[in-house]
């Protein structure tokens, strides 16, 4: 026994793949009611939604990730986070779980996996042979991004 | 030609979309069936992402689509390790690990329909085939320019 310190993550999917964030950076979940979408904004940016009279802007991670698209019937969920100051909506597939695992269990990605994936890939882990990614929600977009959606949000 | 290749060394030789190719057997690892590999998203297009082999993440990188020869899946992978980093390399099949002979590594141009910047060499096979011998050194460079 090596008795170290577990943390928790929050555990989703995109496009049945599964990710994975420090559920200290994870504000709420939310389900998507009433996005209102922007006009002449990034194409990941679905929109905003009122959140308890806060507007914030919702990041669709699928189109982020320049995933297909989904699925007409799914159901997805916006993870609230905390992105440079300003509060931004996640939306994922599907929250699946909260993983306890030790900091240990997360190896850096492979200096080969290059390009934006740099900022915002925190770590991999094996799960019984599962690979998550563990992701840093703060950096999946840049700070210029995020000042350009939060200053979106705020003319909404 | 960063890659020095000998005639008394000896290869790891594979197909890959009906081409014959070839790295030096002192590089490979391992060969491994293709398990599942887990995209990252909005890294290299050459990545197709990461496998867990006993342990240790390991990025595989689609050989067809970073040698601009095919964009479809392939199902073998020839882990090799290059500069201290462990690889997989995405081809069809491994048919040998054998010798080349009379490998010519000057004046070559559009061989195997690949750029010649990840050529380190040819050479004949007995049949008349065409074996590329990759320069690694080029093929895993992907930094951005």
């Amino acid at each position: 026994m090596t008795g170290e310190q577990e943390h928790k993550y929050l555990a989703f999917t995109l496009a049945d793949q599964e990710f994975a964030s420090d559920i200290a950076a994870v504000r709420e979940i939310r389900a998507p009611e009433r996005v209102a979408p922007l006009p002449e904004s990034p194409d990941y940016l679905l929109g905003v939604m009122d959140l308890r009279g806060q507007v914030v802007p919702v990041v669709d991670l699928r189109r982020r990730f320049r995933m297909p698209p989904r699925p007409a019937e799914a159901a997805p969920v916006v993870v609230i986070v905390e992105v440079a100051g300003q509060v931004v909506g996640m939306m994922v597939d599907r929250v699946t779980e909260v993983l306890s695992l030790p900091s240990s269990a997360w190896t850096p990605p492979p200096p080969l996996v290059q390009g934006p994936a740099r900022a915002f890939v925190a770590g991999v882990a094996d799960l019984e042979g599962r690979l998550i990614v563990l992701l840093d929600l703060s950096r999946v977009l840049s700070a210029a991004e995020a000042a350009e959606i939060a200053e979106l949000a705020a003319s909404a | 030609m960063s890659l020095a290749v000998a005639a008394t060394d000896r290869f790891v030789i594979f197909s890959l979309a009906g081409e014959t190719y070839a790295v030096p057997v002192g590089s490979v690892r391992e060969v491994v069936d293709a398990p599942a590999v887990t995209p990252v998203p909005r890294t290299h297009p050459s990545i197709e992402g990461i496998v867990n082999l006993r342990g240790n993440v390991v990025p595989v990188v689609h050989l067809g689509r970073r040698l601009g020869v095919t964009e479809r899946d392939s199902r073998c992978i020839v882990v090799v390790e290059w500069h201290d980093e462990v690889v997989g390399l995405l081809v069809d099949e491994v048919a040998a690990v054998r010798p080349l002979e009379n490998l010519q590594t000057e004046g070559i141009h559009g061989a195997g329909g690949v750029s010649d910047q990840f050529v380190a060499a040819i050479a004949r096979l007995e049949d008349d085939r065409l074996v590329v011998v990759l320069d690694l050194t080029r093929l895993l460079d992907l930094r951005e320019r």
